[in-house]
């Protein structure tokens, strides 16, 4: 193990995944001469050279299709979204095409790429550069949509996602590009896509969460140990598919559950895990599933009121509380 | 062989079209291509442009005219062909059509399907679509007496409401036979909540019996949880209490006459011979306290009244109400009781204390026609008298041979708490009883 | 009309020199080919054996046919949702590619693509596309990927004008010529975007123009003329493949049926369709190749009579053949196919 940022740990999966295999390359703005707007994609491109590490115009949506074209054709891009709030300027590429190509033609394609950047709420930067992307991406048959909380994560499942066949939307976070963290230095350390990791055990309440949302679930999680209850902490990981199995098994036991996301509510992941967990595991409820998620506003740029729409370890607490039938 | 040109569909959506204009007239060539017609489509006129060629011999619909896709509209041909009888038979074939009917369509393809996007999606019943292959379903538990347990569905209290509690709650209630509508919750809206069932004592769990029924063809059923505990409740009385019977041949000459008499007497209410018997029961054990008890381990419960617990069929199963301090009663009130309860477990009304703490149980199976037959003892009380069917039979009276009504019954007993002399001693009082039943109008 | 007007009802003599008597001989049988599939397409749609959205080729022959004429085994074609011709040249057979129009499991996309998507992977042929505009960048890509891995291939990509207002357009085009990507751009300019007539879209009417933006060579052919086809996009293709330069063609040219099926063209006079019927890009190439001797009447009407069977044979095919199968409905999605679990709401029945 050796302690890194999630930044590092990122390039290092980019690193050793386009040494891995050729066909492997790294496109977006600012990937290269720049060093990537994150600095994610730093010295790769004195490494691997201008044809595989390319700097594009400012053309989300040609370049994400330029990327899906080469991927129809073997290739196996990975495109960065300088942030994915641009993304949704690629929006018909990645969900026309991307992720419907195979359908349309029968199984004829495979289209193994990656979009990756930062997504979800930073610090004020407004409405418009401050979003959490993933449920629009998790509406989609056809995309597999990845959102890791540690930098060990963050590297084995960028490496699992740059290997799937299929296209993968894979969200970072500007916040936690600093977070430092022990991170696997094993020859090929690959995590699987679809499973979820349980981060914290505990018998009392399941709080299911992914990304920064993690770790307002652990803080949640350490302040509600003290006062006698034992939060179960599960990260999804990966959101679609989503794994259900281990939730089951969480919920069969703590028969309380409380989502924790940083998106908004209408549609939002916390929506899809309580229609699931209500009807997969309806008679292992106590209570009904109660959701954490930012407030139902367009990102305001005022620290005050940014603070109050993203949700914090104490909005945790309280649903917890609401849950246990805690007052 | 002529062609026979047919209304085309021109738009995805259109169902039917008008004909706006013919463009080429009769005797005119046509080409492949060839502009026809105009047809005023669901979404604009349009031109249908000929599929096919040959020489225009009729037509078969005119300026106006409304028909349905696949509806021939006019014939081509070689120049000088005679059409007249084709004309006619596609000419009956559109009035079929416009008429709503299938009509004669001789040696044409069936009409075109119109598009099916705003047509209702014929269904054979909504019972087909409604149970897909699904996996074999589980069939709900019906609980035999009303208002009882943790069902998966929502509860009902005594006063109709809506009883709130946790699916987890609920599953739970199920599992130990909890009764949700005794249970107060502790969440929110007084919601039952899986602590305020996890620790129950058992006096607030549900007793009672209750049946599934078997089908015709061998089908494997979950049995419901109140099935489970009348199976276990009659293990335990099998098991653990050491049964014994008696059995005895009542002459019920006297009991048959006497009914009559009584019915012809008054109007309140027609008595049946299990009124009789019911009431003689009661008389008896008036007589035999000994016998009116349960055995309690270490402790020995002796009645102060008569607890008298009676057996009905219904069509899920058996269940047995208790007529409360039955010895109170004289027997038209007992006969009126016993019909109360009867009809409310039929209707799976009672609550649980009515069919529960029975002292002594009468099961009378003498309507099915049985001969005598023994039951198994319904705790608490420690016997149970079985009943069998009221019959004319050859007897000896007075060493001839006469026909007589005779009547058999067998008591269970319970050995722990009723010795068999006392049994003997109570089965013999009941004969005497049964055989000059005057002493059952007092 | 302009040019093709006033020039004399044949295909252009240069050009129909450069393409030669075989090739002439080739090109005429796939229209004839297009054509009759086409014609059967409509006899098909009209009888509801066909649904949904349904463009039709027929006019426009001499486009994607000359073009394709110019290509190797190993190139690549995409196109917009008028696909049928691009399809029927490049390696999908009349019978899988009705069978798609009819949705059938024998279809070229498996029942999955309809009129719109058609596909031969493994031919070079990579649809079909539905969204004005959004496969241009695919081609581009399909460009980057030749470049990336030098693989020598050329790309045709083919749109319709309408999609030369679309962004995608103009950021692919800069790109392809930026990045030094071998794509031939061809727009089908058959002067109207569904119902909207080219002068009420586009702001530039001489739309080969557009290309000086980019900094690549923009040129204007005759889109009715197969010979000329052939010619244009030869040189663009042999630029793309030698110098890894990007070629901009404006393919002018008619289609004689509405948009799409539904389509009453109320927006163009029928003697502007009659007039444009007088330089039937299949005529042209038929009397072309009687005027040089280069096929007889007979043969024609031979090859005619060919390709009517065959579009037959193809009609009959597709109504033989089976749809697909419900319980694969969750194929094609991933990889892996989808595990269906009958208590999700995923399932196809929505079992809730």
């Amino acid at each position: 193990m050796a302690t890194m940022s999630f930044r590092e740990a990122l390039n290092a999966a980019l690193d050793e995944e386009m040494a891995r295999d050729p066909k492997v390359f790294l496109m977006g703005e600012e990937v290269g001469q720049y060093q990537g707007a994150y600095k994610v994609s730093q010295g790769l491109l004195e490494k691997f050279g201008a044809d595989r590490v390319v700097d594009t115009p400012i053309t989300e949506l040609s370049f994400a299709g330029v990327g899906i074209g080469s991927a129809m054709l073997g290739l196996r891009p990975i495109i960065e979204m300088m942030t994915f709030n641009f993304s949704i300027l690629a929006l018909d590429q990645i969900i026309n095409n991307a992720a419907k190509m195979r359908l349309m033609s029968g199984g004829q394609y495979t289209v193994p790429i990656v979009f990756r950047g930062p997504n979800g709420p930073a610090h004020m930067l407004s409405a418009q550069h401050s979003q959490a992307t993933e449920s629009w991406f998790c509406n989609i048959p056809g995309l597999k949509v990845v959102a890791p909380s540690t930098p060990n994560d963050g590297k084995g499942l960028l490496k699992a996602a740059i290997r799937d066949d299929d296209p993968v939307i894979f969200l970072e976070s500007e916040l936690m590009y600093n977070m430092k963290g022990e991170v696997s230095d094993a020859a090929d350390y690959v995590l699987p896509l679809g499973k979820c990791d349980v981060k914290r055990a505990g018998k009392d309440v399941t709080l299911i969460s992914f990304s920064k949302g993690i770790h307002h679930a652990l803080g949640a999680a350490e302040a509600l140990a003290q006062d006698g209850v034992e939060a179960e902490v599960i990260d999804l990981m990966t959101l679609r598919p989503l794994d259900m199995e281990t939730i089951a098994r969480s919920v069969k036991k703590t028969n309380r559950v409380v989502t924790v996301e940083e998106g908004w509510p209408y549609g939002g992941i916390g929506a899809e895990l309580a229609y699931r967990i209500q009807h997969d595991l309806f008679d292992y409820l106590d209570a009904p599933v109660t959701r954490v998620t930012g407030l139902d506003v367009p990102m305001p740029y005022a620290e005050n009121l940014e603070e109050l729409v993203l949700p914090s370890p104490r909005d945790v607490i309280l649903a917890v509380n609401t849950v246990m039938y805690r007052s | 062989m002529p062609t026979i040109v047919e209304m085309p569909r021109l738009t995805d959506t259109m169902e039917e079209g008008t004909l706006a204009a013919w463009l080429k007239g009769i005797g005119d060539k046509v080409s492949a291509g060839d502009p026809l017609a105009d047809v005023e489509t669901d979404k604009a006129v349009m031109t249908f442009e000929s599929f096919d060629q040959g020489v225009l011999l009729a037509l078969l619909i005119a300026p106006g005219d409304t028909v349905p896709l696949g509806a021939p509209i006019a014939i081509l041909g070689k120049a000088g062909e005679d059409v007249t009888a084709v004309a006619e038979e596609q000419k009956k074939r559109l009035a079929g059509l416009l008429a709503g009917g299938a009509a004669t369509a001789p040696q044409q393809e069936a009409p075109a399907p119109a598009k099916k996007a705003l047509e209702p999606k014929s269904v054979a019943s909504v019972a087909a679509i409604a149970q897909p292959p699904a996996p074999a379903p589980t069939p709900t538990p019906t609980p035999v007496s009303a208002p009882v347990v943790g069902d998966r569905t929502a509860p009902v209290d005594a006063d109709g409401h809506r009883v709130k509690a946790s699916p987890l709650a609920r599953r739970v209630a199920l599992e130990r036979g909890v009764d949700l509508t005794t249970v107060a919750g502790s969440g929110p809206h007084g919601r039952i909540i899986k602590r305020d069932v996890a620790d129950l004592e058992p006096s607030r769990r549900v007793a009672g019996a209750a049946a599934t029924p078997l089908v015709r063809e061998d089908t494997v059923v979950r049995v419901s949880q109140m099935r489970k505990t009348i199976a276990k409740r009659l293990v335990e009385s099998k098991q653990s209490a050491p049964h014994y019977y008696l059995t005895m041949s009542v002459d019920a000459d006297r009991l048959v006459s006497l009914r009559a008499e009584i019915n012809a007497a008054q109007d309140r209410l027609k008595v049946s011979y299990n009124d009789l018997i019911l009431r003689a029961c009661v008389v008896a054990l008036m007589d035999h306290p000994e016998v009116n008890v349960a055995w309690e381990g270490t402790t020995l419960r002796r009645f102060a009244g008569v607890q008298l617990g009676f057996a009905v069929a219904l069509d899920e199963g058996l269940i047995s109400p208790v007529v409360r301090d039955a010895d109170t009663l004289g027997l038209i009130a007992l006969g009126e009781r016993v019909r109360e309860l009867a009809g409310r477990a039929r209707d799976q009304k009672l609550e649980s204390a009515e069919y529960t703490g029975a002292s002594f149980t009468v099961s009378n199976l003498g309507m099915y026609g049985i001969d005598h037959f023994t039951a198994i003892i319904n705790p608490p009380g420690a016997c149970i008298l079985a009943v069998g069917a009221l019959a004319q039979q050859p007897v000896v009276k007075d060493g001839q041979l006469a026909v007589g009504h005779r009547l058999t019954v067998t008591l269970s007993c319970d050995h722990r708490a009723v010795d068999g002399a006392r049994g003997a001693a109570f089965l013999a009082d009941l004969k005497t009883i049964l055989e000059a039943p005057l002493g059952l109008l007092l | 009309m302009g040019e093709t007007q006033t020039r004399q009802l044949l295909c252009d003599a240069a050009a129909t020199d450069a393409l030669g008597r075989d090739r002439l001989r080739d090109v005429f049988q796939q229209m004839v080919g297009i054509r009759r599939f086409e014609e059967r397409a409509a006899r098909e749609y009209a009888s509801g054996k066909i649904s949904g959205f349904c463009h039709l080729y027929i006019g426009q022959e001499a486009v994607a046919t000359g073009a394709l004429a110019a290509l190797e085994e190993r190139d690549h074609v995409i196109t917009a949702y008028r696909d049928h011709a691009h399809a029927l040249l490049r390696g999908c057979t009349p019978r899988d590619t009705m069978a798609e129009l009819f949705g059938k499991v024998t279809g070229n996309a498996r029942g999955r693509g309809g009129s719109m998507h058609m596909f031969a992977a493994e031919r070079g042929f990579h649809g079909g596309h539905g969204i004005v505009g959004a496969h241009i960048p695919l081609a581009t890509g399909f460009g980057w990927a030749s470049r990336y891995e030098k693989r020598g291939e050329v790309t045709l990509c083919f749109f319709g004008e309408g999609a030369l207002n679309q962004g995608a357009f103009y950021e692919s085009l800069n790109l392809a010529s930026l990045w030094h990507l071998p794509v031939v751009y061809i727009v089908e300019n058959n002067r109207y975007a569904m119902g909207t007539a080219l002068e009420r879209a586009s702001a530039v009417v001489d739309l080969y123009k557009k290309a000086e933006g980019f900094g690549m060579p923009g040129v204007a052919v005759d889109g009715m003329d197969v010979a000329k086809m052939w010619e244009v996009t030869n040189e663009a293709v042999e630029r793309a493949r030698k110098d890894m330069r990007p070629t901009f063609i404006e393919a002018r040219c008619y289609r004689y049926r509405g948009h799409s099926m539904s389509d009453p063209q109320k927006y163009r006079s029928k003697e502007e369709v009659e007039d444009y019927k007088q330089v039937d890009p299949v005529l042209l190439a038929e009397r072309t190749l009687h005027e040089r001797g280069w096929a007889t009447p007979e043969e024609t009407e031979a090859w005619d009579e060919a390709a009517q069977e065959a579009a037959t044979d193809a009609a009959e095919f597709a109504n033989d053949s089976p749809q697909p199968r419900l319980e694969d409905v969750g194929e094609y999605v991933y990889k892996t196919p989808m595990q269906w679990r009958p208590t999700e709401a995923t399932t196809p029945h929505r079992r809730d």
